[in-house]
């Protein structure tokens, strides 16, 4: 059952980082304006997402403005959209397929290598889930540190990594190492094929009561 | 299987269906031998188990896999009421500004902050309440503790329901566990459908009485609220834990007798740790068409 419990732990990783990845596609801090050099305490802080940008006022209030146009965004927020939501749907179909696919559910129990299958087919799909949250979140840091470091722009408009880029970073570290979980616990095929009753869904109580219930009442006229 | 159903009925041991929670202290000390040797005396009414037998056994089957499928159903809406309650805790829009007011905006108030979205440009600007230490409203502070309340126990709920789903393994050794697990999570789940509701309708209640009571006196501040989405989502979240509690512990509480699994858990207990196990092993071999009508016919 160590194996079982492999692919639980896998799963509730997988799942956190599933979680984590919705969390950071939704959050609008991807980069936030840079207080370093000159120390300038603003009143204001400025934080930009991928769907919306903010404006946190010192006084405690949030302006937050959605993105206008979808078409003049710029590419590297375009794609690094696209790859959190397909990382977010390969997620969500991850988590179906191994619920599915692992030892501690009884769906499609009869045949035990397709089982293994599945479980590894979800746990692939975390791994790619994993992949495009790291694609997307480490473009978009490249692409904040070459801004930062870039000397045509001034130090008033410079910005660094929000809490969303770490969020992110974690859930694909997440995702990606409970996909591997869940892909290292393959069925054996030799012992699966020679069990002698691949159709007995195993020693639980409800499997053997009726079998129980035939003997008493077999043996009862029969002892009288 | 329906042999089985109709030797099942047969059985002078069969527990009726109140007859079983009443005896089942009995049940653990009665050994086993005995009981077999009670056979003896079958009833007269199940001497010739023809087609009532196939009837009730074609009925049994179909409350059976009725009974499961309402776990899947209460799992669905435990999910869905959950989800809702939590959503609704945390959005801001509790309270909505009315149309009559004066405004171009959509001014949401929810239990933890304030947001004004501006109906032009799209800009939406959202202030946090004062610390928790400053003055709060009865009703802000009630509802926040009533809902984060519910939120817990709700969640709590549908996680053991879902391990009390008969598709998970959990404690595969324990007999009757799913169907004790099922019953905690309907209880903690009509639990926590009471608070959700308390807090969202009172909410509800005070907005209105708020607003009746200024139009009431014909004192117009500019701005009037009624309440928003997010007291609907409560509202729905907490009549949906009633449902799901509502399916688990009455309608599997009525149906857990029917079916073949259910009907000796405590006699099941026993025979693992008596000798009846061997019994068992041994005569679940020869199933064959033969035995099959051996067993059938020394019955009748």
């Amino acid at each position: 059952m160590a194996n079982s419990g492999l692919q639980l732990l896998g799963y509730f990783l997988a799942l956190g980082g599933w979680v984590g990845i919705i969390a950071s596609t939704a959050l609008p801090q991807w980069k936030q304006s840079s207080y370093a050099g000159d120390a300038i305490i603003t009143a204001v802080g400025l934080y930009e997402g991928l769907w919306m940008s903010c404006a946190s006022q010192s006084t405690g209030q949030v302006q937050c403005k959605l993105y206008d146009s979808l078409l003049a965004l710029e590419g590297h927020i375009q794609s690094a959209r696209a790859l959190m939501v397909v990382a977010v749907l390969l997620g969500f179909v991850g988590m179906v397929l191994s619920v599915v696919g692992m030892k501690c559910t009884r769906v499609g129990d009869s045949n035990p290598i397709t089982k293994g299958r599945i479980a590894i087919a979800g746990g692939a799909l975390f791994l790619l889930a994993g992949l495009c949250t790291l694609t997307a979140v480490s473009w978009y840091a490249t692409l904040v540190t070459q801004e930062f470091f870039n000397p045509s722009t001034p130090v008033n408009a410079r910005f660094e990594f929000g809490p969303a880029l770490f969020v992110g970073w974690a859930a694909a570290g997440l995702a990606m190492l409970g996909g591997s979980f869940l892909c290292c616990t393959c069925p054996e095929p030799e012992r699966s094929n020679s069990s002698p009753q691949p159709y007995r869904p195993g020693p639980s109580a409800a499997a053997r009561e009726p079998v129980v219930k035939l003997s008493a009442s077999t043996k009862g006229p029969l002892g009288v | 299987m329906e042999y089985l159903y109709s030797i099942r009925l047969c059985h002078p041991d069969t527990p009726a269906v109140g007859e079983e929670r009443e005896g089942k202290d009995q049940d653990f000390q009665d050994p086993r031998v005995p009981e077999a040797q009670k056979t003896s005396s079958i009833p007269a009414t199940c001497v010739a188990p023809g087609l009532p037998a196939a009837h009730v056994s074609l009925a049994d089957r179909l409350l059976a896999k009725m009974r499961d499928r309402l776990q899947y159903v209460a799992c669905f809406f435990a999910f869905f009421s959950a989800g809702f309650l939590v959503v609704a805790t945390w959005t801001d829009c509790w309270m909505v500004n009315a149309d009559d007011s004066l405004e171009v905006s959509t001014k949401c108030r929810g239990l933890w902050w304030e947001c004004v979205t501006n109906a032009f440009d799209g800009i939406r600007t959202c202030d946090e309440y004062d610390s928790i230490y400053a003055e709060h409203s009865l009703k802000l502070v009630v509802t926040r503790a009533l809902m984060i309340t519910a939120d817990i126990l709700a969640g709590f709920g549908f996680i053991t329901l879902l391990l009390g789903l008969d598709c998970v393994k959990f404690l595969p050794a324990e007999p009757y566990i799913k169907a004790r697990m099922c019953f905690v999570a309907g209880t903690t789940l009509l639990t926590a459908g009471a608070p959700g509701i308390i807090g969202s309708v009172w909410y509800a209640v005070d907005v209105y009485v708020e607003r009746s009571s200024l139009i009431f006196h014909n004192i117009f501040l500019g701005i009037q609220y009624k309440f928003g989405w997010s007291c609907w989502l409560g509202m729905a979240g907490s009549l949906g834990c009633f449902v799901a509690g509502a399916v688990l512990t009455c309608c599997l509480y009525l149906l857990k007798d029917i079916g073949p699994e259910r009907n000796y858990p405590y006699s099941m207990r026993k025979a693992y740790s008596t000798t009846a196990i061997s019994m068992a092993k041994s005569y679940a071999a020869p199933r064959t068409q033969t035995a099959r009508m051996y067993a059938v016919d020394t019955r009748v």
